[in-house]
Parts: structure tokens; C-alpha cells; sequence
């Protein structure tokens, strides 16, 4: 970047203070027209109000906000749109029943006069559409649309209001790596354009193939801005947590023990299809696959919240009834789902009854709690996996993504289970909580438990596991033993190519 | 891939519009079946046109997402309004024109100012909407019972009466209010389809994350859906005293869940951002239907309580078991 | 003294606890208006015998309220109460008019509650709809039924009929009337299911999240369906005891006390989205209601202007819990 260019949006020294917490301190920031600048950094260490106070959601306390080289002052975010900073927020804000073509020009309908002028509104939405690669009609109803589609519907709504500036918080947490190479390629896209973009990411290669600088932020303060040519993921992380971390993956040799589950050609027709495969005790087993290609689908499946039509679901030998989500808790199935907000937690309710919740029935006598039982298992568990909260009977929504993630853990710890599946375990957590969940399902694997980790980052599985089944559309198309793998063939085989097609073996 | 979105969209326009279905098939029955329905007939289209008024204001606030228990006796106040407006302004002129024009603006006025009391509460303080008008509603029901404990007339009633009883053409059916009421519904389905306004009720009920995020004040669109509500439940009561010829607490009584009825028989969604005018209009004329078919039959209330009550389960199961991946 | 502080604070967070101390003001100020009032000596609302009658007045509506609680606890709602209660009473009036067995009129409405609870409960969790829709479709039933099996008129119980029916719902334990009693039991029993039992907490995690509460292994269906059954049999059991102090039902007399119902349960702290509240803050919402409803009538204030007086302040009771929670930052801030 030279430096003569005027930076698009520059921030000089903003501080933003919350009731107890300096949010921000002295954050500078630059973004020149047509870069991409990536904003890393951990739960916490501000990003999210940084965005804020460029959008105009926040005001800051302290500082300067310039753009185009003059002193501005935004305090509503219609007023950032009106100057061109438009954000991609992580909840899709999509109005599912209206078309697509109205949500691309919400509150900002193409009018003549007073009347709203529909013909001019689906031309130019349908261009929209063709300038983001979109073979959609502008009359498709949002909601039948997928995560990834209607993600490229709100950059298109961006692009309705002339942004000049599109900040993407964590845009590919929920696209498959097609929808994401989608949108990498509108990126590049909207750069020639030149418009800037601030891309904020957990995923860090994600973030040094796209942007051309990187600032890192670290307790409110901007660590470090440096050109991604000069970067290393190594080098973000030790700026992003202030520490080298040695090793993040934990990966210790464990005998396996018998057979915990046993899934036999496994059906569900259009979801996936005669998968079968086998976990034994102490065995820690990833899947691999695209977002999509039905790998949660399969875990809903044995887990008993979804059906399936053929096949059959073992645990220690004895068959489970399909389709019934309290006779795989009792067989000994615990589940840490994809999404915990939605799936995993009660947000308004105590992590004391979010993390006995299943342990109820158990340490009830005719229905009624022993609450001494349930206060002790409580304590133990905050204790044991370091739940960082003042108290049992902090609400779950006041806590930490990380801590959210651990008291789902230990919901299903608390069970004993003999087989856990975790489902994308780590998703928008900060690295040094990442270490801890991954140590602690080595110690489950240890203890005897059968693992199954679910994740879309090969690194993660490779870091964990044992083995590694590879999903495709639904059908099953691998199953390696990690040691010595290369993270290309398994991503080989999970994007379904016949040359690494794995043959024979133990499928049947 | 396009097959299955066509089917998609088929199903979702049956789905959507299953009231005409229901409206049709239940005319043809009385047509075919019930003796004399031709004869009385009429009767569903002037009684829609009254008490039609009310079930558009709450229909608005239905799609933004809200709700209104207290419409109906928003409509009693300003019915009363009307006379104690009109009888002062009489009384102290002798001009039944102006008074009628004093006692129409009172209403309004009256309607508007409840209808804020609601939309301030629930939009800008932020109470639930079936909570806060379930409260307010004791509020509109006591001033209704206080002021029309007996029934309370129009000194010269026949003024008022001119909107819902003139016969046009000789036609039991066309009297103004009827058309007054068609026109409405025209307007307002237009007003929601072209106006920016209109398709902010939309976005606001579909998802009001997204709206506010677009720079659309949420609140503000809530709290004038909320008296616009009013309006329309003041032209009902307008249009209840102008039928009945008096003001009575009893009028915002029968209206207590006969708009929401309407609204949900129609086709407008508990959830919001779906349905429109026309909508309203299918609910209106089937629930009057099937109330002209009991009187025509000289069944009692009773059995209309019972038919709107199944009518209401099964349009939620219809609903339930033609939904679309949305519902999941 | 900040012990004092401390132990208030704290105090205040708990359910409820807000609407209580307003209930104990408005008692107050009810006592100083009626001491200015009227020339005698002595306290005149606050004296014990004036409070159990209130308790005994709010009697009815308290015994649903608290099977309400439940249902509204797991984030659905439950219009069809004040046309099921007429009904129910319409039901035993001609139990005890055709059979005079007191066994049969007294379970056998409770039976038949919950019977309309079952209807509710599964038309809402199983069929899974709109549970606002739904019960006001079915009060409309049970409006129509109740219409029918009076034939519209006032059905009215012998006054000899069986004395173990009179006795459930005229005894009373010195200046204890049955009333509070049966108040008293429903609301310890349905307390503690909520509080204590297994079933209650997992009301709670279904009306916070249902989803998660699938994927914890709770059979939602069934304990929705459960908390409905028990809401018809509190209507059940408020309906024979109704029946058995007044020997008579109109057909007209319950009509809208769902209103009145839901807000003393919302007044209470039950939030309407689920997950929150109990039935001690419920009992706190009640008696909320029965103080107002008592002090004004005390007062010879027309029923009409009481209404008027009641909305108005029961809006500004929600306005203040609404805006208290969302003050908790304002004040915060500054």
C-alpha cells in the first residue's frame, strides 16, 4: 500500500469505555479502497466493538473516525450505510417470508414518487443477482433459500446501498467450502471494484489467503497491523494470545477397548445413505466432510432426533430405538451439537440446571431433586473443567463462548457417557479454550469413552483423532487411520475425487 | 431442482390462500343446502361491512407481529364518543350535520389516542403485546360499561343511521357502508403492497432484527400500525352505532375474539409478516357466513361459538400439516 | 446496616419480590384513605379477617393460576380457562342436579377438567399448534358446551344435597375458610412440582429452549401435555369447589376471567415468552389482584372505574418490570 493514498476509513486512537470494562483503548485502524484487511484477534479482545463504532452502532468515547481523509461523526448505523460502511452481520438478518428481491433493497425500496416502483426493484434486484454469480430469481422466497445463498443476499444488500466499505464478521461460519470459495471469489470481485473489505475470521487460513493486511487486537488495544506477506499463522496466534502456544492438539496413544457403537448401512434417503462404520472404546473417530454433505445429519441420526428409513444403530452390542433422543442418553450417548445456542443451552436458565439437566432423573427420588446431589455435582464439574463464573447460579447467556461450550460439555460428562459426539466443537472460540476442550477429549478417550468429532477443519481432526471417516453428498467415502495422513487426501476424499476413492477394507 | 421449487410454490399458494377454499366451499353449502340463505344472504355483506372495519386494524398489527385483545372495545369507547359528541354538539347548535361530522371526528380522535396508549406500551416501553392489552383492555371496558351502562342514543338518529341503513338502488345488500368497507379494503391492500410504510409492517413482522438493521424504526412502525388499528376501530364503532341506531357496552363485548377469528380464519399468521387485506376480507366474509347461516337456520350463539372454534383448530392443522420447510 | 442493604438487594432480585413490596404499599395506602375515610378506631383494611377474605375471594382464580403458571412456564398459554371453568361448573351443577352422589360431583368434574386440559395439551404438543389460537378455539367449544348443557339458564343445586360436597366448599378451621385451604394445598403441591421435581425443572428448560431440550433427551410433548392436564384439573377442582359454596352456576360468570387469569400470573414475574417464573411469585400476583379488587370495592368505587383504575395500574406494573429489566443498564451507565 502506498502512502499517499487517502485511507477510506481511518481511526485514530478511539477508546470506548463500557460500565466496568475499557473496551477499546487508543485503536488505530486504516482500510484503503479495494483491500482486503483482515481483524483477528480472540473472544473479547474488542473486534466486535471496534465494527460497532465504525458501523455507528457504537460512539466512541474518545478519538477521531475519519473518512476519506475528513473528521466524521456517526451515531446511527443508517447513517454509516449513508457514507458507505455497510456490515455482514453473523446473524443473518434475512425476512424469511418476503422475496428475495425485497430483501435485497430492505429499507431502501427503489420508489417513484410515493409508490413503491416494483418493476424497477426486480430489474435491478436480478442484477444484483448476476453481478454476484446467483442463478436465482429475484421472486424466490428468502427462506427456502440455504445459509449460504441468503449470506450472498445480504452482500448484495451491501452492494444495493454503494457500500464502499462491506465488514464481514466471521462470514464462512456456516457456508460449505463451496459456498465459501463462492464468496472468496465475490470478494476478489468486490475488490477490483474498489471496495474495501474487513474480514474478521477465527480461521486463520482463511484470513491469510484473503487479505492483504491483518491487524491483530489484543485486550482493546491493536497489537500489530503487518502485511499478510509478512505474517505466519504461528506469528497471528502468538500476537492474538500474547503467549507462543506450544502445541494445541494433545494427541496421546490410548489402547482401544471393545466396540461402543456400531452403525449398520445407515439410510436416510436424500440425507445420506448406507454409511456404516464402527467406534470402539477409548477410539477418538472424525468426520470430515463439507458443510452439507450430511455428516451432522448422520449424528442427528444415531442420536435419535432425526429419522432415519434403513439400517441399524448399535451401542455395546444391543440395538437403540430409532428416533428417540431419551433412549440414546440412556444407552450412554451424549451430544454436543453444531449450533449450542440453538440446540445446546438454555441461555436463560442456571448453568447449574443446564449442566444437571439430563443428570435429573438420576439424582431424583420419585421425581423429586436432591438438590445437595445436584449443587455437589455442579461444584464438582466448575471445578474440573475450569467454568469460569462467580456462581452455579449464573444465567448461561451471561457467560463466555468458551465456558458456553464447557458447560455443554459437561452436561453430557456428567452421564458418564460411553460415547460422545461433538459437533464442530470449537466454532467461535478463542484459541486458548480451543486447547481446553481438545485436552479434555483426549482425557474422555482416556478414561475409556468412545469419540466422535465432527468438524470441517482438517487440522482439528488431524490433531485429534485416531481415524477419520470422510463424508460426500451423504455417501461414505473414506476411513484412514490419521497416523502419518496427509490433510490433502483426506480432503481429496471428502470432496468425493475417484482417484483417492477409497476401495475394500472394512466397509461391510 | 426448478420442479421442486415449482411444487414448492404451489403448495405455498394453496397454502396461503387456503380461505378461498374455505369461503368457497362453505358458500356453495348454504347456497345448495340451507333454505333460504339466498333471502338472507345480504345479511353477510352488511354485517361484514360493520364490524369488517375492526378485523383490518388488527390485521395490520397481526402481520407486524402484535397483538390486540382490546380492538373491541377500543370500537365500544368510540362508539360512544360518537353520541356523547354528537348529542352535546346537537344540543348545543341544532345542526345534525356538524354534529355528525363533531361526533365521526370524535371518534377518530378517541380511536387514535387508545390506539397510542397501546402502541406506546408495547412498542416504545416494550410490554408484550397480549399481556398489555389484556391490561388495557380492562381500561377501554370499564370506560365503555361506565358511560353506556344503558343503551344511549343519538338525539336524532337518523343522520347516523344513513351510513348503514340507506338501501342503495333498492339493494338490501348495497348500502355505503358495504362499499365503504370494499373501498377500504382496496386502499389498504394497496397501501401495503406499493407504499414504503405498507412493506416496512411486512419486514418488520418477518424479522425485525432485520428491519432494524436497515434502518427501519421498528418501534415506530409498530406503534402506528397500533393507531391505525385504532382508527379502524373507531370507524366501527362509527359504523355499530349508525347499524344499531344506539351506543351500548355491549357492542365492544361481542367483539372480544371475533377480529382475531377473522384474521386467523383469513389467513394472517399469529407469527406476522404474512397475509394481506384480501385476506381479512375472506375471514370477515366467512365468519358472517357462517353466523347468517346459523340465524337462517334459527340455531342459537351457541352453535356459532362451536363451528368458529372447530373452523379455528382446523385452519391451524391445515396449516401444520401443508407447511413448508419454513415451519420446521 | 449494609447487611440490611445487602440482604433488601437481594431480596428484590428474587420472583416477585417487587410486586410484593407494591402490594404491601397499595395495602397501606389503602389503610390511610380508609382511616380518613371513616370516623372509627381501629385498623379497617389491614385487619386479618379483611385478608383472608380477600384470600378467599382470589380463591378460585388463584387455584388455575397456578396450573396456569405451569403451562405458561413451558412458553405456551392457556386462553380457554375462564370457558373451561364455566363449563366445569355447568358440568357439576348437573352431576350433583341428576345424581346428588357428592364423590362423583366433585372428582368427577376435577376427571372431566382434566379431560379439557388433555384436549388442550394435545392439540398443542402433539399436533403442535399455535397454542394462542388453539385454546381460544377450544374456549370457544367450551363456551358453546357450557351454553348447552345449561340451556342458557341458571342451574341451580338443591340445598340438601350431599353434605361431603357442601363441606368441601363451605368448612372451615376456625377463621380459616376451605377456600384458602384448597388455595393453600394447590399451591405447595404445584409449588414444589415445579421447584423440587424433576417434571418442574424441565418446564423450565422447555419454555427457555426447546430445541436444546430435545436434544437433552426431554420428552417435551408429554410434559407440555401434562401441564395442560393439570391446568384442566385445577379448573376441575375450582369449578366443584365454586359449585359447592354457591350451589349455583350462571353460565355468564366466568366469562373473561381468563384475562384476569393470565395477569395475575403475568403480574406474578411468568414471563410470556416461558422459562421464568414460579408459583410463589404467581401466589404474590393474586393476591396483588384481590387486595386491588378489595380495597376499591371497600372504597364503593363503581366496578366500572375499578376496571379503569386496575388497567391503569396494572399497566404501569408492567411497564415498570420491563423497564427495569432493561434499566439495569441505564443505571449502570451512569
Amino acid at each position: 500500500m502506498t502512502e499517499e493514498r487517502v485511507p477510506l476509513i481511518e481511526l485514530k486512537n478511539i477508546t470506548k469505555v463500557f460500565p466496568g470494562v475499557k473496551a477499546l483503548s487508543e485503536v488505530c485502524f486504516t482500510l484503503f479502497p479495494g483491500e482486503v484487511h483482515s481483524l483477528c484477534g480472540e473472544n473479547g479482545a474488542g473486534k466486535s466493538t471496534l465494527i460497532k463504532v465504525m458501523t455507528g452502532a457504537h460512539q466512541a468515547d474518545g478519538g477521531e473516525y475519519f473518512i476519506d481523509g475528513k473528521p466524521v461523526h456517526i451515531s446511527s448505523t443508517q447513517e454509516g450505510i449513508a457514507l458507505g460502511v455497510s456490515c455482514v452481520y453473523q446473524e443473518l438478518s434475512i425476512a424469511p417470508q418476503l422475496d428475495v428481491a425485497k430483501n435485497l433493497y430492505i429499507g431502501n425500496l427503489p420508489m417513484k414518487g410515493k409508490l413503491i416502483d416494483h418493476k424497477k426493484l426486480y430489474h435491478d434486484a436480478a442484477d444484483i443477482l448476476s453481478q454476484l454469480g446467483m442463478e436465482i430469481s429475484p421472486k424466490t422466497i428468502a427462506g427456502d433459500l440455504s445459509v449460504g445463498q441468503q449470506q450472498m443476499i445480504e452482500i448484495g444488500r451491501a452492494l444495493t446501498r454503494n457500500a464502499r466499505c462491506i465488514i464481514m464478521d466471521e462470514p464462512t461460519s456456516s457456508l460449505s467450502e463451496a459456498e465459501t470459495e463462492t464468496l472468496f471469489k465475490i470478494i476478489g470481485i468486490l475488490q477490483e471494484r474498489g471496495i474495501a473489505i474487513i474480514y474478521i475470521s477465527h480461521k486463520l487460513d482463511e484470513v491469510m489467503q484473503l487479505s492483504d493486511r491483518i491487524t491483530v487486537i489484543r485486550d482493546g488495544q491493536n497489537v500489530i497491523t503487518m502485511n499478510t506477506a509478512d505474517a505466519t499463522q504461528e506469528s497471528l496466534i502468538t500476537n492474538m494470545l500474547g503467549r507462543a502456544l506450544d502445541t494445541m492438539y494433545d494427541k496421546q496413544d490410548i489402547p482401544f477397548g471393545d466396540t461402543v457403537l456400531e452403525v449398520k448401512n445407515l439410510t436416510s434417503p436424500g440425507v445420506f445413505e448406507d454409511i456404516s462404520f464402527d467406534v470402539r472404546a477409548g477410539e477418538t473417530v472424525g468426520f470430515f466432510g463439507l458443510v452439507g454433505a450430511g455428516r451432522s445429519e448422520i449424528m442427528r441420526a444415531i442420536f435419535g432426533v432425526d429419522k432415519y428409513t434403513e439400517g441399524s444403530v448399535a451401542i455395546c452390542g444391543k440395538p437403540l430405538k430409532p428416533n428417540n433422543p431419551s433412549a440414546a442418553i440412556d444407552a450412554g450417548i451424549g451430544f454436543c451439537t453444531e449450533d449450542r445456542k440453538k440446540e445446546g443451552l438454555m441461555l436463560k436458565l442456571s448453568i447449574l440446571l443446564n449442566m444437571t439437566l439430563v443428570k435429573l432423573p438420576e439424582i431424583s427420588k420419585l421425581g423429586v431433586i436432591d438438590r445437595k446431589k445436584q449443587k455437589q455435582l455442579g461444584d464438582h464439574y466448575v471445578n474440573a473443567i475450569s467454568i469460569k463464573t462467580p456462581s452455579l447460579m449464573q444465567l448461561v447467556g451471561n457467560l463466555s463462548g468458551g465456558n458456553q461450550q464447557k458447560v455443554v460439555v459437561a452436561k453430557w460428562l456428567m452421564m458418564d457417557p460411553k460415547l460422545l459426539i461433538v459437533d464442530e466443537p470449537t466454532r467461535g472460540i478463542d484459541v486458548g479454550s480451543k486447547a481446553e476442550i481438545y485436552s479434555l477429549l483426549t482425557e474422555l478417550a482416556k478414561q475409556g469413552v468412545a469419540v466422535i468429532v465432527v468438524s470441517s477443519e482438517i487440522e482439528e481432526i488431524l490433531g485429534t483423532c485416531d481415524r477419520v471417516i470422510t463424508i460426500c453428498e451423504g455417501k461414505k467415502t473414506a476411513d484412514y487411520q490419521v497416523e502419518g495422513l496427509e490433510p490433502e487426501t483426506v480432503l481429496a476424499a471428502a470432496l468425493g475425487h475417484a482417484e483417492y476413492k477409497w476401495e475394500g477394507g472394512d466397509k461391510a | 431442482m426448478i420442479e421442486t421449487n415449482r411444487k414448492r410454490q404451489m403448495t405455498r399458494m394453496i397454502k396461503d390462500n387456503n380461505s378461498v377454499l374455505i369461503l368457497v366451499a362453505l358458500l356453495a353449502i348454504c347456497f345448495l343446502f340451507v333454505d333460504g340463505y339466498t333471502n338472507g344472504f345480504y345479511n353477510v355483506l352488511v354485517y361484514s361491512s360493520i364490524y369488517g372495519a375492526v378485523c383490518i386494524g388488527l390485521g395490520i398489527v397481526m402481520i407486524t407481529g402484535n397483538i390486540d385483545l382490546s380492538v373491541g372495545f377500543i370500537a365500544g369507547v368510540c362508539g360512544i364518543a360518537v353520541v356523547i359528541a354528537f348529542n352535546a354538539v346537537y344540543a348545543a347548535t341544532g345542526s345534525a350535520a356538524l354534529a355528525l361530522v363533531v361526533g365521526i371526528f370524535a371518534a377518530f380522535a378517541c380511536g387514535a389516542l387508545l390506539g397510542f396508549i397501546n402502541g406506546f406500551v408495547i412498542a416504545k416501553v416494550g410490554v408484550s403485546p397480549l399481556i398489555a392489552t389484556i391490561a388495557t383492555n380492562y381500561i377501554f371496558k370499564g370506560l365503555a360499561f361506565y358511560f353506556a351502562k344503558a343503551s344511549y342514543a343519538p338525539t336524532s338518529p337518523d343522520i347516523v343511521k344513513v351510513f348503514a341503513k340507506t338501501q342503495l338502488f333498492g339493494l338490501r345488500w348495497l348500502t355505503p357502508s358495504v362499499i365503504l368497507f370494499f373501498v377500504l379494503i382496496g386502499v389498504v391492500a394497496f397501501w401495503m403492497h406499493k407504499t414504503r410504510f405498507g412493506n416496512n409492517l411486512y419486514i418488520v413482522g418477518d424479522n425485525p432484527e432485520a428491519a432494524a438493521f436497515s434502518g427501519i424504526s421498528v418501534s415506530k412502525t409498530v406503534l402506528l400500525a397500533y393507531v391505525i388499528c385504532g382508527l379502524f376501530a373507531a370507524l366501527c364503532g362509527f359504523l355499530m352505532v349508525s347499524f344499531d341506531g344506539y351506543a351500548i357496552y355491549t357492542q365492544g363485548n361481542a367483539l372480544s375474539t371475533f377480529p382475531i377469528s377473522c384474521c386467523v380464519i383469513g389467513g394472517i399468521k399469529m407469527a406476522g409478516g404474512k397475509g394481506t387485506a384480501i385476506h381479512i376480507l375472506l375471514g370477515v366474509l366467512i365468519m358472517r357466513a357462517i353466523s347468517t347461516m346459523m340465524s337462517v337456520l334459527f340455531l342459537s350463539t351457541d352453535m356459532v361459538n362451536l363451528i368458529t372454534g372447530i373452523l379455528l383448530i382446523v385452519v391451524l392443522v391445515i396449516d401444520r400439516f401443508t407447511s413448508t420447510k419454513e415451519a420446521e | 446496616m449494609s447487611k440490611l442493604k445487602e440482604g433488601w438487594k437481594k431480596f428484590l432480585t428474587l420472583n416477585g419480590a417487587s410486586m410484593f413490596v407494591a402490594m404491601v404499599v397499595i395495602i397501606i395506602l389503602f389503610e390511610i384513605v380508609m382511616q380518613l375515610t371513616k370516623t372509627t378506631s381501629g385498623l379497617v383494611f389491614m385487619t386479618p379477617g379483611n385478608l383472608l377474605g380477600i384470600l378467599r375471594q382470589q380463591a378460585y382464580i388463584g387455584i388455575i393460576a397456578f396450573g396456569l403458571t405451569l403451562v405458561m412456564i413451558t412458553g405456551n398459554i392457556d386462553l380457554s380457562v375462564g370457558s373451561m371453568l364455566t363449563m366445569l361448573c355447568c358440568v357439576c351443577a348437573k352431576f350433583m342436579m341428576s345424581t346428588d352422589n357428592g364423590f362423583l360431583g366433585f372428582f368427577g368434574t376435577i376427571a372431566i377438567g382434566a379431560v379439557c386440559g388433555l384436549l388442550n395439551g394435545v392439540l398443542v404438543s402433539h399436533v403442535k399448534l399455535n397454542s394462542f389460537i388453539t385454546t381460544l378455539g377450544t374456549s370457544s367449544i367450551f363456551t358453546a358446551l357450557a351454553l348447552k348443557i345449561s340451556a342458557g339458564t341458571v342451574l341451580v343445586i338443591p340445598n340438601d344435597c350431599s353434605p361431603f360436597f357442601q363441606f368441601m366448599g363451605t368448612a372451615a378451621l376456625g377463621p380459616i375458610h376451605i377456600l384458602i385451604i384448597w388455595l393453600v394445598i394447590v399451591a405447595v403441591v404445584l409449588g414444589l412440582l415445579l421447584s423440587r421435581t424433576v417434571f418442574g425443572q424441565q418446564l423450565y428448560s422447555i419454555g427457555s429452549n426447546p430445541v436444546a431440550a430435545r436434544f437433552s433427551g426431554i420428552k417435551s410433548k408429554r410434559n407440555i401435555c401434562i401441564s395442560y392436564v393439570i391446568t384442566g384439573a385445577c379448573c376441575g377442582l375450582a369449578a366443584a369447589v365454586m359449585m359447592a359454596n354457591a350451589l349455583s352456576s350462571n353460565p355468564q360468570n366466568a366469562s373473561g376471567k381468563e384475562m384476569e387469569i393470565i395477569l395475575c400470573v403475568v403480574l406474578g414475574g411468568v414471563s410470556v415468552t416461558g422459562g421464568k417464573g414460579s408459583v410463589w411469585g404467581t401466589i404474590i400476583g393474586v393476591m396483588f389482584y384481590g387486595v386491588l379488587s378489595a380495597g376499591f370495592t371497600q372504597l364503593n368505587l363503581s366496578i366500572y372505574l375499578q376496571w379503569v383504575i386496575m388497567g391503569a395500574i396494572m399497566v404501569a406494573a408492567l411497564s415498570m418490570d420491563v423497564l427495569k429489566e432493561k434499566g439495569v443498564r441505564l443505571w449502570k451507565k451512569k
